[in-house]
């Protein structure tokens, strides 16, 4: 049977068969393809959607941004670069802009020399920041240098004496101090009291009064020698002033030269490519002519509509007044499109009449330069129909059209309607064959161009650098200058120190006196306004007299404290607000706002987490107050309204007003995530840290916020991206942020109608901030997860 | 023998509300109303001060005094001769309308965004990506600015549109995008039964309403029938009618027709002129918030769990029946509180409205009526309490909606 049985199966495989290679379209590439992008209908849609949206934006970005020009002085030297290259200003961006100003967009109106000390506090920051973000990674002890970098970076960035981060610091420490002697005394309670009130009174009653006797101290023994030293340099400054002038002088006549060299170079291509103008010329009024003639081929078209919807001249089919005011319509509306007819007609024909000229007059145009380039350009120029034919096929036109009526039959305006079609076709040929010989001169000049553009792009960087130098010497020049008038204004306040010191206590005796005249329920007024309807103008008089002798006193004493001040200043010179401007400002309120409301917003949301009922209110209260307003509202509130909430008198920096402003903003918004970081403890945490005995901090401190806040990390980023994205609307209150800075460079006459360049550039910086953080912040939680699990 | 006795029952002592915990929350609440208490007596006190140091008094007197500036879009009758109040009021409906237009768009946007995020083509994937990651990470107030400059710099003049000219209409010659705006046709009541336009569009606003309310009895019924026979009528054709016929009825009574915009002179007439400052700010804020919303939108649809989608696809439905019946209903729930918070951030952010001159109730509130009275206390705090009032109102209404749909879990 197996022997039959062997017989009939002639071949039995004895292996396996190695496995095939799938086919072709199921593996690598295609299949990644077919299965990814072509897997059904609505996906090759959708593939085919996003493919040509792609394109569209690349076509239209890609070419603007690489062919832009990154050396000129303004945008109209752009505008010659580009149009030197065949291009206009939608084919190329004019990245100059942002070479010329991107210190500025970055540093305000900072002084240059001094750029080193925001770069500084900005690195440091990095290092302030690693304890807390890479706790295991670097040594402990780092932490002390977190607590310190507040102090130093306000220091570095604003200048000033060196002590007074330090004397601001001490208040901590006198807060601190305060705390661990009551602790022992008496409870947690008085102890915090004790704490605030000591801090309170450090920087409220003895902060100042040491700053100023450390100045005083200080100062008093450098008087001679500054007095000496100032009158030295009075002597140098000039002479510094004068070299300096001169350098610039020569880099001006440099500078003009080389603009003489660009203005020539592009009187030279000009020259090249004026047969190309000519030709230009004469392709405009054509153009127009075309466009004319098709306007008016239009209109006939809505005459013959409207005829044929009232089958021929309108008339009102009833004596209604709506049927008689529809067919005036009508009539009126084709009277209108036939007024139309004639003007575009004669429009057209002025435009030829007058702008364009005659094939032989092109050839002699032409003559010159091109034609013995390019042979063939004799030929299409024998192509163009002759001027008198056009011009005579429109007055034809002109002619049928004058007679142009309501009634005219449907075949007359069909004739019409063709003979314009006629002359427009014959136009635009005209303007196409003239296109071809653009073309063809274009083609014939380019190798002609080459020498000229390449000069002009090497020329234009030269001219770039030129005018680099020139900044760098006028800013030299201007740095000096100031301190040429600040050491005269300073030598004149140390000459009157004397002078003023002595007359303070006579002006003290003044002010009393003229205190007592003033009736004694008046002296706390600081304003005239205040006084009662029925005071006399007596005593109106004498409270004007007492507040004009008192502020006149604060007025010396605070002159004195500022001669100190600068008499006795050891450490960096110190930087007005109102220089610090564009990213930077965003960084340093962004970052201020949230590691100042970091202290707010965690006590905010233990406030709401509390079961102490009053307290939970009033942070709710906080919180939801904050958060449903704009900050922009915020933001001029800090503007317009904090001076009335402060006491009468107290006038202070916008750019502190602000960082006010945003702290308690973001205090506010950090204070719910922290409660979201609280919330997401486990119950237990809470229950075993009260089963040990602890007190309420002492559980927050050690167990509770050590966890929360870690969980809370990602949100504290997320809150510092918005915030930092957010700075940019203090622009609307008067501070030089990018957006702000860009409008004042917009304000500059060279660069008037610049837009997409700063936006781009400012985009970008953003971007890379904000997306970088994201970013980090997506890894923080993805590591929590893990470490979670 | 030893007997138990209490100890001894000590009076209240003076220190216990420092030691003792059941006084001592009491004490911390009493230093916590006087400390916040004489803040505020500080703040309050200092202000009436400065008030009367400046010689200005508080008064909201100056609400009803006659304006004198025009406002460019009004949704209410509005003259220069109307008085501060109602030149509030203009600038509160133009925040509405455009934080209203803005969420309704940014829902849209973000909705496709995010469910396109989640596609397995790869190239929608990231381009979605870009258009999410491009907009969160790049200031608001610079999209509206650049959207702005592109409106104006970037889009023809009215006269170019004209017969003969570069630019045409677009959408079958009925929309004009133009550099001062965009002109859209509108509908115009012939024979309206109110004076103002407004109130004929409450009239129909209202048959609408009235009709969602019928068309939802109406499903409620077939529920019912569904419930209980296991067949579900077929109503959309009773839905669709209830939705059009009343409305349309109330259109053709009142004389609606549509007028389309058209050139004269040198500039469009008729239709309804969308000015460049409300496309700016709808649009930046749209795909601004839009982007967002496609970030809560995925988390919400990755949030819910495989095993949903698999027992669906298991019991045989179709994908687009497990996306309505399964995924979306639980989808929803994750998605609804973050989607109210983006709401309220949409409509803070119209206050941005500043950037492009848009009219809205920072401008004249905050803006124009400050500068002319001098009443920046007065004026600001009415600007605060407008905005706290509508976010605690949106949060409100949301809330609601949230807990309705919340209440369907188990």
């Amino acid at each position: 049977m197996s022997e039959t049985h062997a017989q009939s199966v002639s071949y039995v495989r004895e292996t396996m068969l190695s496995e095939q290679e799938p086919p072709v379209t199921e593996r690598g590439v295609i299949k990644w393809i077919r299965e990814n992008l072509f897997s059904g209908w609505v996906n090759i849609l959708l593939t085919v959607i996003s493919l040509f949206v792609i394109y569209w934006a690349l076509a239209l970005v890609l070419p603007w941004a690489f062919g832009g020009v990154w050396n000129a002085g303004s945008l109209t030297e752009c505008r010659e670069v580009l149009f030197s290259f065949y291009k206009d200003s939608h084919d190329g961006a004019c990245w100059a802009v942002i070479e010329d100003r991107w210190l500025q967009i970055l540093f305000g109106f900072y002084p240059p020399e001094l750029y080193w000390r925001p770069i500084l506090a900005f690195v440091l920051f990095f290092v302030a920041l690693a304890p807390v973000l890479f706790a295991e990674r670097v040594p402990g002890q780092l932490i002390w240098f977190t607590v310190v970098y507040p102090f130093l970076a306000t220091w570095l960035i604003w200048g000033g004496a060196v002590w007074t981060p330090i004397l601001a610091l001490l208040g901590f420490v006198a807060a601190f101090v305060a705390y661990k002697i009551l602790s022992k005394v008496s409870g947690p309670i008085v102890a915090n009291l004790g704490a605030l009130v000591a801090a309170l009174v450090w920087w409220g009653a003895l902060m100042g009064p040491i700053d100023d006797s450390l100045n005083r101290m200080v100062g008093a023994g450098r008087l001679e020698d500054t007095v000496a030293s100032l009158n030295q340099q009075a002597e140098d400054l000039p002479v510094q002033i004068a070299a300096l002038e001169a350098d610039a002088e020569a880099k001006a006549s440099e500078i003009a030269a080389a603009v003489e060299t660009k203005n020539a170079l592009l009187v030279e291509m000009t020259e090249i490519r004026i047969e190309e103008f000519a030709i230009d010329q004469q392709i405009e009024p054509k153009e127009d002519a075309v466009q004319l003639l098709n306007g008016a081929e239009e209109s006939i078209g809505q005459i013959e509509d409207i005829l044929s919807e009232w089958g021929g001249v309108p008339e009102a089919a009833s004596d209604s007044e709506a049927d008689l005011a529809d067919a005036e319509a009508a009539a009126a509306s084709i009277d209108g499109l036939i007024a139309d007819v004639n003007k575009f007609l004669g429009d057209a024909l002025n435009d030829i009449e007058s702008n364009t000229a005659d094939p032989a007059d092109v050839a002699a145009l032409l003559a010159a330069g091109a034609t013995q380039a390019d042979a063939s350009i004799t030929e299409d120029i024998d192509a163009l129909v002759a001027k008198s034919d056009l011009t005579d096929s429109l007055g034809d036109l002109i002619d049928l059209a004058t007679g142009l009526t309501a009634d005219a039959s449907a075949s007359d305006l069909a004739a019409l309607r063709a003979d314009i079609a006629t002359a427009s076709a014959l136009v635009q040929s005209d303007v196409d064959t003239l296109d071809g010989i653009k073309d063809k001169i274009i083609a014939a000049n380019a190798s002609d161009l080459e020498a000229p553009q390449a000069a002009l792009v090497a020329n234009m960087a030269q001219l770039t650098q030129l005018r680099d130098e020139a900044t760098t010497i006028a800013q030299d020049n201007f740095r000096i200058s100031s301190q040429q008038t600040e050491n005269r204004g300073f030598l004149t306040a140390l000459n009157s120190l004397t002078e003023r010191e002595n007359s303070l206590p006579e002006l003290r005796a003044t002010t009393q006196e003229l205190r007592d005249a003033v009736p004694s329920a008046y002296r706390n007024m600081i304003d005239v306004n205040q006084l009662p309807e029925d005071a006399t103008s007596e005593d109106a008089a004498a409270l004007n007299a007492y507040l004009g002798a008192r502020n006149q006193e604060l007025s010396v004493g605070a002159s004195i404290r500022d001669t100190y001040a600068e008499l006795g200043r050891v450490g960096l010179r110190p930087i007005d607000s109102r220089q610090i401007g564009g990213f930077m400002l965003a960084l340093i309120i962004g970052i201020a706002g949230i590691v100042l409301s970091l202290p707010l917003g965690i006590l905010l949301a233990l406030g709401r987490q509390s079961h102490l009922f009053f307290v939970n209110k009033i942070c709710v209260a906080f919180i939801e107050v904050i958060r449903g307003v704009p900050l922009i509202v915020w933001l001029f509130t800090a503007s317009l309204l904090l001076n009335y909430f402060l006491p009468p008198g107290t006038n202070f920096d916008l750019m502190l007003r602000v960082i006010i402003m945003v702290t308690l903003f973001s205090a506010a918004y950090i204070a719910e995530v922290i409660r979201g970081g609280l919330a997401a403890l486990p119950t237990g945490q809470y229950e075993g840290a009260d089963s040990l005995g602890l007190s309420y901090w002492q559980s927050m401190q050690l167990i509770v916020l050590p966890q929360a806040l870690k969980i809370s990390i990602p949100g504290i980023v997320n809150t510092f991206i918005g915030l930092f994205k957010d700075t940019v609307l203090v622009v609307f209150i008067g501070l030089l942020d990018p957006i702000g800075l860009s409008n004042a460079i917009r304000a500059d006459t060279d660069w008037n109608g610049i837009y997409w360049e700063l936006f781009v550039f400012i985009g970008a910086l953003f971007f890379i901030f904000c997306f970088g953080m994201g970013r980090y912040s997506l890894y923080l939680e993805r590591k929590l997860q893990r470490e979670h699990r | 023998m030893t007997t138990l006795t209490d100890p001894p029952k000590a009076g209240f002592r003076l220190s216990q509300l420092l030691y003792d915990t059941r006084y001592r929350s009491i004490t911390i609440q009493v230093i916590a109303m006087i400390l916040v208490i004489l803040g505020l007596y500080w703040l309050v006190n200092n202000t009436i001060q400065n008030l009367s140091a400046l010689g200005k008094d508080f008064d909201f007197g100056f609400l009803s005094q006659p304006a004198g500036y025009d406002i460019n879009q009004r949704l209410v009758e509005y003259s220069s001769q109307s008085t501060h109040g109602q030149a509030a009021i203009v600038g509160i409906l133009n925040t509405i309308l455009v934080a209203f237009l803005g969420c309704i768009l940014a829902t849209i946007l973000g909705v496709i965004a995010g469910v396109l995020r989640l596609s397995k083509n790869w190239i929608v994937n990231k381009l979605m990506a870009v258009y999410v990651e491009g907009f969160r990470n790049v200031p608001l107030l610079l999209w509206i600015i650049a959207i702005f400059a592109l409106m104006t710099e970037g889009m023809p003049q009215p006269r170019d549109f004209k017969v003969g000219g570069d630019a045409s209409m677009i959408l079958g010659e009925t929309v004009a995008v133009t550099n001062r705006g965009v002109y859209v046709p509108g509908v115009v009541f012939e024979s309206g039964w109110f004076a103002s336009a407004a109130m004929n569009w409450l009239a129909v606003i209202v048959v609408l309403v009235a009709s969602l309310l019928v068309i939802r009895v109406v499903r409620r019924r077939a529920d019912a029938i569904q419930e209980a026979t296991g067949d579900r009528p077929t109503t959309w054709w009773q839905q669709l009618g209830l939705l059009i016929i009343p409305a349309g009825l109330v259109l053709v009574l009142m004389g609606a027709t549509m007028q389309y915009p058209y050139i004269r002179g040198f500039n469009f007439t008729d239709g309804i002129h969308l000015r460049n400052s409300l496309i700016a700010l709808w649009l930046a804020l749209s795909l601004y918030t839009g982007a967002f919303i496609a970030e809560i939108v995925r988390a919400g649809i990755l949030a819910i769990s495989k095993g949903q989608s698999e027992a669906a696809s298991a019991l045989g439905l179709r994908p687009n029946r497990t996306m309505n019946l399964v995924i979306l209903p639980q989808a929803m729930r994750v998605i609804i509180p973050p989607l109210i918070s983006q709401y309220l951030n949409l409509t803070k952010n119209s206050s941005l409205a500043i950037a492009v001159g848009y009219m809205d109730v920072r401008s004249t509130l905050g803006g124009i009526t400050i500068n002319q009275t001098g009443r920046e206390l007065e004026g600001m705090l009415l600007l605060g309490a407008f905005y706290l009032v509508l976010s605690l109102l949106i949060s409100a209404v949301m809330n609601v909606y949230n807990n309705r749909t919340q209440l369907q879990e188990r």
